[in-house]
């Protein structure tokens, strides 16, 4: 099986400042003694990583977000139903029934590792005993909305059989796995550094470059007004200022070390395979946030090329040394550039890679497939 | 006579972290002797917990690093969101960090080297290398894991395309290396140019540290302070300078100070007389 996978991205952004260095212009780059735009490494991975893509894992199911889970898991138990069948709004289906209060002990420690569990509900200092049902529902809830992807919601409910056979709540290293296995997928590809807590250190299986333009540009001072709607004795504007942007195809490289990224898995296999296309799909679909409600510069991938191999992978950046200068048709030149010098570079010093590509100006190659390629 | 393995490092952004206390994480101008041995330990698989085999690498190889081009240096201003108060609750990865908590931002500011080539020559000390040149050349081409460098976020943009053969001198090595056309052609270069090399066969009698000197600093090096330390040395050598990049112990990031000596050769001088001339004739010493 090949051991590293490249990808490299041909991505056009209109108008946009991505990338803000601390006087608010778009970060830049020198490449072969010419400027360009640049959105940084850990800009692009963080755009990917608080992605819904990652969060559903590359799963054609989307999950859900709720604060209800605790209440949800409580009527699982009391009621003798799956929590499949409390999700899916079903009547009860023969399982053994729980006491309210083994029940609530449960729910609080499952939801609880998803978020913050409201106050416990205690009817004894309750004055107004009326309501005491939905009281105690209400508590089973946690503070914020958490999402819940099919694989946890599958996991939740073989965990809430587990308790329903034990009659009692599990240990907290049972519960926290039930995000470590499917979470932890961000910090298997980006890695961790914690000084203080070197256990959980883990090497990035996944390199991101530097993003670039694959041409020169110069970054566009756009000077503003904005008008007093109520002001009529004066005619300046009432506000004043300088927005800088600036457009560009841009050259976007990832190398994966699969070894490295499924060892981080727990050796996974599976997950493995659905983290490369949760990646795959987020590189070429995912933005950075940065203005994008002034630029709305949201864009998606026009050309990837995937590579797999053995050998030393290689970034193909030189194609853009001597900037791209085209009158026509920038994209297609930034292509054809990119795969000449993969020919020429794969030549010289004697490598070979597999490859597959996806097109969007000839229309041909799909998600689907690249995918299916880097999961080879 | 003697081998010589030589290679070459570009990459559009590359960082060779120096001392760095604090928000400014600033580069060398030239591939740190930690990086390009960190280099071989990945190509290697060699972990960074293995302080023994590091070490190993470190007392086995001599090392200098030729300048073709020498690059601008870029700063980058970088906010690292580090998860805020985040109460009992255990939160298992990054995206939880950042939208369920309130962040405090940390700022970086990061400096990397944009448009720099440099090859690199590593000889072998002893006979009890752990391992061959050309073991390392191999390793370099099928590395076990991702090369970067000095930073992740920046791949080789060449292959390394590591060479191994018999030279007089490491300057003659690097002399006669042909880094890639197309790139070199394109970005500027210096005239004179940098070679920088181990000192250590002037230091012989002093002794680098051991591998089982570990972790202590060794106290002639730990003296070595300045230059003037470096007494006659220094003036029978030319240039000589002292860069923190010799790794005492991996894990608690502590270096040593290394001697190195700084060629500046001319790129004249270098093209008429052609690999094989004796090094000495066409070098000329930093002033100090």
């Amino acid at each position: 099986m090949s051991k590293f996978i490249q990808l490299h991205v041909l991505t056009s952004y209109p108008a946009s400042n991505l990338n803000r260095d601390d006087l608010g212009s778009p970060k830049r780059v020198v490449m072969g003694n010419t400027t360009r735009l640049r959105v940084s490494s850990q800009c692009l991975k963080r755009a990917w990583r608080t992605s819904d893509i990652f969060q559903n894992l590359g799963s054609e199911h989307m999950g859900v977000r709720t604060k209800e889970m605790g209440r949800h898991i409580f009527t699982a138990l009391t009621k003798g139903c799956t929590l499949q069948d409390v999700l899916a709004g079903k009547a009860a289906s023969g399982h053994a029934m729980l006491e309210e209060k083994e029940a609530v002990a449960i729910a609080r420690t499952i939801a609880g590792v998803f978020g913050k569990n409201k106050s416990a509900y205690d009817p004894k200092k309750d004055v107004d005993t009326d309501d005491s049902r939905r009281k105690l529902l209400e508590s089973l809830e946690i503070e914020q909305l958490a999402h819940f992807s099919q694989e946890e919601i599958a996991a939740i409910s073989a965990q809430v059989e587990a308790c329903r056979q034990n009659r009692k709540a599990p240990e907290e290293k049972q519960v926290n796995l039930l995000r470590t296995n499917i979470k932890a997928v961000d910090i298997a590809m980006f890695g961790r550094m914690l000084a203080a807590e070197k256990d959980y250190n883990m090497d990035a299986a996944v390199q991101v470059a530097h993003a670039m333009t694959v041409h020169a540009v110069t970054v566009a001072d756009d000077f503003f007004t904005a008008v007093d709607d109520l002001n009529r004795d004066d005619s300046g504007a009432g506000h004043m200022g300088v927005s800088e942007f600036g457009a560009g195809v841009f050259y976007l490289y990832l190398c994966i070390d699969r070894d490295l990224l499924q060892q981080n898995l727990q050796d996974d296999a599976e997950l493995t395979n659905r983290a490369l296309t949760a990646l795959l799909q987020a590189v070429a679909q995912v933005s950075p946030t940065g203005k994008q409600n002034s630029f709305g510069s949201h864009a998606y991938a026009s050309y990837i090329l995937a590579e797999r191999g053995n050998e030393q992978p290689r970034n193909l950046s030189v194609a853009y040394l001597t900037g791209v200068n085209s009158k026509d048709d920038v994209l297609q030149d930034a292509i054809t550039r990119l795969t000449d010098t993969r020919a020429h570079m794969n030549k010289a010093y004697g490598q070979k890679t597999e490859c597959a590509e996806l097109n969007i100006l000839t229309g041909s190659g799909s998600l689907k497939d690249l995918a299916a390629f880097m999961v080879g | 006579m003697a081998q010589y393995l030589t290679f070459q490092l570009y990459g559009p952004l590359q960082a060779y972290g120096t001392v760095a206390v604090g928000a400014i994480r600033p580069t060398a101008t030239m591939p740190t002797r930690s990086a390009v041995i960190g280099l071989l330990a990945a190509a290697l698989g060699i972990r960074r917990d293995e302080e023994a085999r590091l070490a190993e690498l470190h007392k086995a190889y001599g090392m200098a690093v030729r300048e073709h081009s020498p690059g601008k240096v870029l700063l980058d201003y970088h906010t690292i969101q580090a998860p805020g108060t985040r109460g009992k609750r255990q939160l298992f990865c990054r995206r939880d960090e950042l939208l369920l908590t309130e962040p405090n931002t940390i700022l970086s500011r990061r400096e990397y080297l944009m448009d720099a080539l440099f090859t690199v020559c590593l000889w072998q000390r002893s006979d009890s290398a752990p391992h061959t040149l050309q073991q390392l050349a191999q390793a370099l081409k099928t590395p076990h894991w991702t090369l970067w460098l000095g930073r992740k976020s920046c791949p080789p943009a060449l292959p390394l395309a590591p060479q191994v053969g018999e030279h007089a001198t490491p300057q003659a090595a690097l002399a006669a290396y042909l880094v890639y056309e197309p790139v070199s052609a394109t970005l500027r270069h210096s005239d004179p140019y940098r070679i920088h090399m181990d000192a250590d066969e002037l230091l012989e009698s002093d002794g680098l540290p051991d591998a089982e000197g570990l972790p202590d600093l060794p106290a002639d090096l730990g003296d070595l302070d300045d230059l003037a330390d470096l007494g006659d040395l220094a003036d029978a050598a030319g240039g000589m300078e002292m860069h923190r990049d010799m790794p005492l112990h991996h894990g608690r990031r502590q270096f040593a100070k290394r001697p190195v000596r700084v060629l500046l050769v001319s790129r004249v001088a270098d093209s008429a007389h052609h690999a094989e001339m004796p090094a000495d004739a066409e070098v000329s010493y930093v002033d100090k």
